[in-house]
């Protein structure tokens, strides 16, 4: 972990901690909504969080094959 | 029989104490330890009501506007205060022949008897659908027995114009106060309104505009029914009543105003007898706050009037008293609870310290929100854009600017329902739990009220304000009084 952390360079190391936030923010939403006995809400914020996630990382892997 | 003298019982302690390997040094330890624990997790009740007081101010500073006049408009010379005669209920109670609640009641347990949570809501049984019933008997039992809602019971029972219980010796009458300071006593008053389970509480100024102009006694108070009474303002000093009139010294300038929260999930279950028996429990916690924060007033040595739904509305004086804002549905908005709690109040002579009005852009908001009007049963909500100056029906009190919803619609559709129904309360974007996510997103409405539309749209498509089946609240994880535990924490407790 610590490896691939240091192989990281600033830029990406800035995406990735953004993109961790925001999903870490979904999963909490997920959570509360749940809690709440807001299925559908939950539901939908799962959905939101799943589709951040992949953009996130198909958005990372384009912008390293651009180089 | 042998009785155990001191000394044979300190030997015999010791001896135990040895046996168990409890030391005297062990012993004082842990006893002291237990005292220090003790202290310092049990705060006591009083401290811990002041607690949540100071946790709502903290919270609302952050997230409100305050404003330095009321923003409540009237016609002048045009408006006139309401006749309570004629409120929705009184006009439907007349016309039965018979208080509206009984039909109400009656067509409630005809639904039981066809194994319905409403008219037309099914249950999955007869026993369910008896269980949802029971739930509202247990509920409103005190309510009903004592106070009737407060509507026409002004100076009766335990809402007593007089003090009840106050021994003689510390009643206003007796001892002047010993305490006069505003901040003090302001202080004061809203802590003992935590205690006996206000979740919000806010002072304004006693204004003649929302009280009635007169009251018809309560079928259940010890009067002829339908009697009426006016509400007139006197300089005397204590308040009275005569044959005709109930008279408020013009002495009393401040009215107490109280929040009872209503759980969310409970009201969601509308219109069924589930929902109405949060709104009846609501009632019965407030004969506790109203009465309970009268006594203590006149304990102090001022005078007090409790109130519940009677003497005036509760709505405009909690708006002046800063507890929220008046929505599209006639009812408070607060930033806590949104639509869901029922109000009370209290009028006093003892100098306290005035609440500001609000504004988190909940008004705003109902402007491009219908939620209420939309899926409103009885379609008694307005569906107006913009607030008016004219009364819809002879129930509506004209010349103020607001929304005027068909009361008479309303109140058909709870005889029709054999429950009373709160769609609006449930459904109202404002009436959410205590999740960061709503917080975040009453913030963005206060401060990005062009992006109104589209948090209606959000709401819409996460499916909140949903309307849930009654079986839902036996398994829900609730606190005290179906209080959220989630909520309860918020503030500290």
């Amino acid at each position: 972990m610590k490896e691939i952390i240091l192989r990281l360079n600033g830029k990406e190391l800035s995406f990735w901690a953004i993109w961790l936030v925001i999903v870490l923010l979904g999963l909490s939403l997920v959570v509360e909504s749940y809690a709440e006995y807001e299925a559908r809400a939950g539901i939908c914020f799962a959905v939101l969080t799943a589709v951040v996630a992949v953009l996130g990382i198909l958005l990372i892997r384009r912008w390293k094959a651009a180089g | 029989m042998e009785y155990m003298t001191n000394s044979r019982m300190d030997s015999a302690n010791v001896e135990r104490r040895n046996a168990e390997g409890l030391t005297r040094r062990a012993f004082i330890k842990s006893t002291l330890f237990g005292l220090t624990a003790t202290a310092a997790v049990l705060p006591n009740a009083l401290a811990a009501a002041e607690e949540k007081e100071a946790a709502f101010q903290e919270n609302r500073a952050r997230n409100v506007t305050y404003l330095e006049n009321s923003p409540l408009k009237i016609q002048e010379g045009v408006y006139k205060r309401y006749d309570s005669h004629m409120t929705a209920m009184n006009v439907l109670s007349r016309e039965l022949g018979e208080p509206w609640s009984t039909r109400v009641y009656a067509n409630g347990v005809q639904n039981v008897l066809n194994g319905k949570a409403y008219t037309d809501g099914p249950a999955s049984s007869v026993a369910e659908a008896r269980a949802f019933r029971a739930l509202q008997c247990g509920t409103d039992i005190l309510n009903m027995e004592l106070t009737r809602y407060g509507h026409g019971m002004e100076n009766i029972g335990q809402l007593s114009w007089r003090p009840l219980r106050v021994p003689k010796g510390l009643r206003p009458e007796d001892r002047p106060p010993d305490e006069t300071d505003p901040k003090t006593l302001t202080k004061k008053i809203k802590t003992m309104a935590r205690l006996v389970g206000a979740d919000l509480v806010g002072i304004g100024p006693v204004n003649p505009n929302w009280f009635y102009t007169r009251i018809q006694r309560n079928y259940a108070a010890p009067h002829p029914p339908f009697i009426t009474k006016d509400i007139t303002f006197g300089d005397i000093s204590t308040p009275t009543e005569t044959d005709t009139a109930l008279i408020i010294p013009s002495t009393f300038t401040r009215t107490i105003v109280m929040g009872i929260s209503l759980n969310r999930v409970f009201m969601q279950t509308s219109p069924s007898a589930v929902a109405n028996s949060m709104a009846e429990l609501g009632y019965t916690r407030m004969i506790v706050a109203v009465v309970g924060l009268s006594e203590f007033i006149r304990a102090l040595g001022y005078n007090a009037i409790p109130s519940m739904n009677g003497t005036g509305m509760s709505v405009p004086m909690a708006v002046e008293a800063g507890l929220g804002e008046v929505g599209r549905h006639g009812l408070l908005l607060t930033p806590e609870y949104g639509s869901a709690q029922r109000l009370c109040k209290v009028y006093t002579d003892m100098p306290l310290e005035l609440d500001k009005p609000i504004d988190f852009g909940a008004v705003e908001f109902c402007k491009t929100c219908k939620k209420c009007a939309t899926l409103c049963p009885a379609k008694a909500v307005s569906e107006d854009d913009e607030r008016q100056w004219e009364a819809r029906t002879s129930s509506n009190n004209g010349a103020a600017f607001k929304w005027y919803n068909d009361v008479m619609k309303c109140v058909r559709f709870w005889a029709y329902n054999g429950s009373t129904c709160a769609v609006c309360m449930a459904v109202c974007p404002f009436t959410k739990g205590a999740a960061w996510s709503h917080a975040a997103t009453r913030f963005a409405i206060d401060k990005m009220r062009f992006a109104d539309p589209a948090w209606v749209h959000l709401d819409d498509a996460f499916g909140f304000g949903e309307l849930r089946d009654s079986s839902v609240v036996w398994d829900m994880d609730m606190s005290t009084y179906a209080m959220d535990p989630k909520m309860v924490r918020q503030t500290k407790y």
